[in-house]
């Protein structure tokens, strides 16, 4: 896990990440302050959120004034001065999602953990923000876990359940490599199909895709209409396993 | 609406209505090899990835490329449909120095969900459509500016725009033809007023959020105080299939006054939600009932929003025959904005949603003027109160009063994305609100004394007056 700095800190002691960044970006602007939401957002990725120290050490780097850098940071959402968890989960309420039922995954947030919106759970793992439109309102309620560290790791969290909810977290805490697969949350048959295959509406926690099933069982073959499922049945297991019963149903 | 040609849903191939996709046969190609090698929707059907740049940069003037796209009729495909060709013209040709083409992919409407797609399944068409616009307005860098929480979008699209330079695509030499064309990928942080485009100026600038004052408009001082063309992503993602097929054939398609294609997202009330590519004039019922699957069983339409939440709500289901182009929309009572339909049914209670939606503008208000700061919180908090069971019949009468204060006298358009939507709730679905009204504690205790002065007939008409 990322040191958090509780000194004044030099900008050569900025994380590699940060500043190798601000090399990899410089040539494509005509001044250093155009850099700096970009940079401010990588070093939200490392951190979980920007502290004063870094934020100083950021406008010195970029040689722009402490005032304009926490003016910035007053701005923009993204970018958090109180630490974070090691996982922010960033949950949409706006209307798509509200409608999907983010009041609930909030309430079950706050009754599994006895922590608010903004607070670091007993074990450290979890920050629950309450965020605006994420842009896949076709996915309500949708939700992204960010891992904050050198390999930051964000993951669309979509269509829950608190069912499905509350074993993510509980597989996410207990450090489960699956955690966030995708993973099957309802299925049935599509709604206008354009020809006579076993054309299905597949509701899964990343997305909702048409899909055609060829096959049953162990044998079945999930062709989807974004072309992202590839080898599902080796890539992931559970979800090809969960599809499959769920087709018996159907 | 002749069957039988294709279409693209989700990404695959339908036969089914008919709008021909220019996105066709581009999702889900991510890679330069791809994208170069696989065919995309052209009269000649010629593997086409890069093609029409080459063309462009080795046959073409700038001059040339702005009638192209003039003549295609393309609109901006952001929300007010401002002619794009028309928009490339007004870069002073005699400017010396730096000229920028800023690409908003800011994408942050509440129901849409549509420039992420082009920016993950196709990310080189858009780049190809950039390079096309640098080279139409003389610019030399791209500044493609995406919401923060898009990280798959940013990361995609910057591995393709690597995979550019490492190509020679992009670069001090692009395609050995001695051009400069540079493209940075630039993430936002989380804030809806950057997709304002002089907001998303001072944005890409290093600044809060702030949207500028116009005139000077953007083309001649924006970026940096230097020139600068901003478009859609979408917008920008047409312009190699304008180029390769020719203007007539974007032109065939769609109405007279919106040509062409548009990804429409619909959500909400539907049973298959999704984004489609569909042609202008389209009727809304086609896309809600063969589209995304129709309504959910045993639910009747209450009222439709064509554009995302800054539009106003069509009454019921003379929603499903609005031509979904920018003059339909605007006849049937709303606008097309950004074509993120949002499909409300019967169970729905329209001063919760308004009070949703006042909450998001509420956020993400900049604050830089009164209005829009102040006029959004009155609007949240009117809704609470009335939802909280406090409500009186005058508050119809204040939230058109404050609607009134906001629209149009706001700095930026996001006061007015926050009042319309309101405005049409309390004047088309009056009988939401009253209902909440009537069960108000302090609604009965006025009517008790004798003070519960506006009957709900009346604060109906009071506010159809003040709208007019």
């Amino acid at each position: 896990m990322p040191e958090l700095h509780t000194r004044d800190i030099n900008p050569a002691e900025l994380p590699k990440q940060i500043t190798d960044f601000v090399k990899g970006i410089a040539t494509q602007y005509p001044n250093t302050k155009a850099m700096l939401i970009p940079t401010l957002i990588e070093a939200q990725k490392y951190y979980g959120h920007v502290s004063d120290e870094v934020a100083m050490a950021i406008g010195r780097l970029l040689k722009v004034p402490y005032g304009e850098v926490e003016a910035v940071i007053d701005f923009y959402t993204m970018i958090l001065q109180k630490p974070t968890g090691e996982y922010i989960v960033g949950l949409c309420d706006t209307w798509n999602c509200e409608w999907g039922g983010a009041a609930a995954l909030k309430e079950h947030f706050i009754a599994k953990y006895g922590k608010g919106v903004g607070e670091i759970t007993d074990d450290g793992k979890f920050t629950l923000l309450m965020v605006e439109c994420l842009c896949d309102c076709h996915n309500p309620p949708s939700l992204q876990f960010l891992q904050r560290g050198e390999h930051f790791t964000p993951t669309w969290s979509n269509n829950l359940t608190v069912e499905l909810f509350d074993a993510i977290l509980d597989d996410l805490a207990a450090g489960r490599a699956d955690a966030l697969r995708e993973r099957f949350v309802r299925m049935e048959r599509k709604q206008n199909a354009p020809d006579d295959r076993n054309w299905v509406w597949l509701v899964t926690t990343r997305n909702q895709y048409p899909c055609v099933l060829e096959g049953s069982g162990d044998a079945m073959k999930v062709i989807d209409g974004f072309g992202k499922f590839g080898d599902l049945k080796n890539d992931n297991p559970a979800l090809h396993a969960e599809i499959a019963a769920a087709a018996k149903e159907l | 609406m002749a069957k039988g040609n294709p279409i693209l849903m989700n990404g695959i191939r339908h036969e089914c209505i008919t709008p021909v996709s220019a996105l066709d046969n581009e999702i889900g190609i991510r890679s330069l090899a791809d994208y170069e090698s696989k065919a995309r929707y052209v009269p000649d059907g010629k593997p086409g990835g890069y093609r029409a740049i080459q063309h462009v940069l080795n046959n073409m003037s700038p001059e040339q490329v702005i009638d192209e796209v003039k003549a295609s009729g393309l609109r901006g495909k952001g929300g007010a449909g401002f002619p794009t060709g028309l928009k490339w013209s007004f870069v002073p040709k005699d400017h010396l120095g730096p000229k920028y083409l800023a690409i908003n992919g800011d994408e942050g409407e509440p129901g849409t969900f549509k420039d992420r797609y082009i920016m993950e399944d196709c990310p080189h068409r858009l780049i190809e459509g950039a390079m096309i616009a640098m080279h139409a307005i003389g610019a030399e860098q791209t500044y493609c500016y995406i919401r923060g929480e898009f990280y798959d979008s940013l990361r995609l699209l910057d591995e393709a725009v690597k995979e550019c330079y490492a190509k020679g695509y992009l670069g001090d030499n692009v395609f050995g033809t001695g051009r400069r064309m540079h493209f940075q990928v630039h993430t936002g942080a989380g804030a809806y007023i950057c997709g304002e485009e002089t907001s998303m100026l001072s944005s890409i600038e290093g600044s809060r959020g702030h949207p500028k004052m116009k005139p000077p408009f953007p083309a001649i001082e924006g970026v940096f105080r230097k020139p600068t063309i901003i478009n859609n992503v979408e917008s920008i993602a047409c312009a190699p299939a304008i180029i390769d097929a020719g203007a007539g054939w974007f032109t065939a398609r769609g109405t007279e006054k919106s040509p062409g294609v548009k990804i429409v997202s619909v959500s909400g009330c539907v049973r298959n939600p999704g984004w489609w590519e569909i042609e202008y004039g389209t009727p809304i019922g086609v896309i809600v009932n063969e589209l995304a699957g129709g309504l959910l069983p045993g639910r009747k339409l209450k009222g439709l929003i064509p554009g995302g939440s800054s539009c106003p709500v069509i009454k019921g289901e003379a929603a499903f025959d609005v031509p979904f182009d920018y003059e339909g929309c605007v006849a049937g009572g709303s606008m097309l904005g950004s074509a993120a339909m949002i499909v409300l049914d019967d169970s729905i209670d329209m001063v919760g949603v308004m009070r949703n939606f006042s909450k998001f503008y509420a956020h993400e208000s900049c604050g830089k003027c009164t209005p829009c700061r102040e006029g959004t919180r009155w609007m949240l908090q009117i809704h609470q109160r009335i939802l909280d069971g406090g409500g009186t019949m005058e508050d119809l009468d204040l939230l058109i009063d404050i609607i009134n204060g906001i629209e149009a006298k706001s700095f930026c358009p996001l006061g007015d994305a926050a009042a319309w939507p309101v405005r049409s709730a309390v004047e088309r679905f009056p009988e939401d609100y009253i209902a909440w009204i009537e069960k108000s504690s302090r609604f009965n205790a006025l009517k008790a004394d004798g003070n519960g002065s506006a009957s709900p007939a009346g604060s109906e008409e009071t506010a159809g007056v003040e709208a007019n």
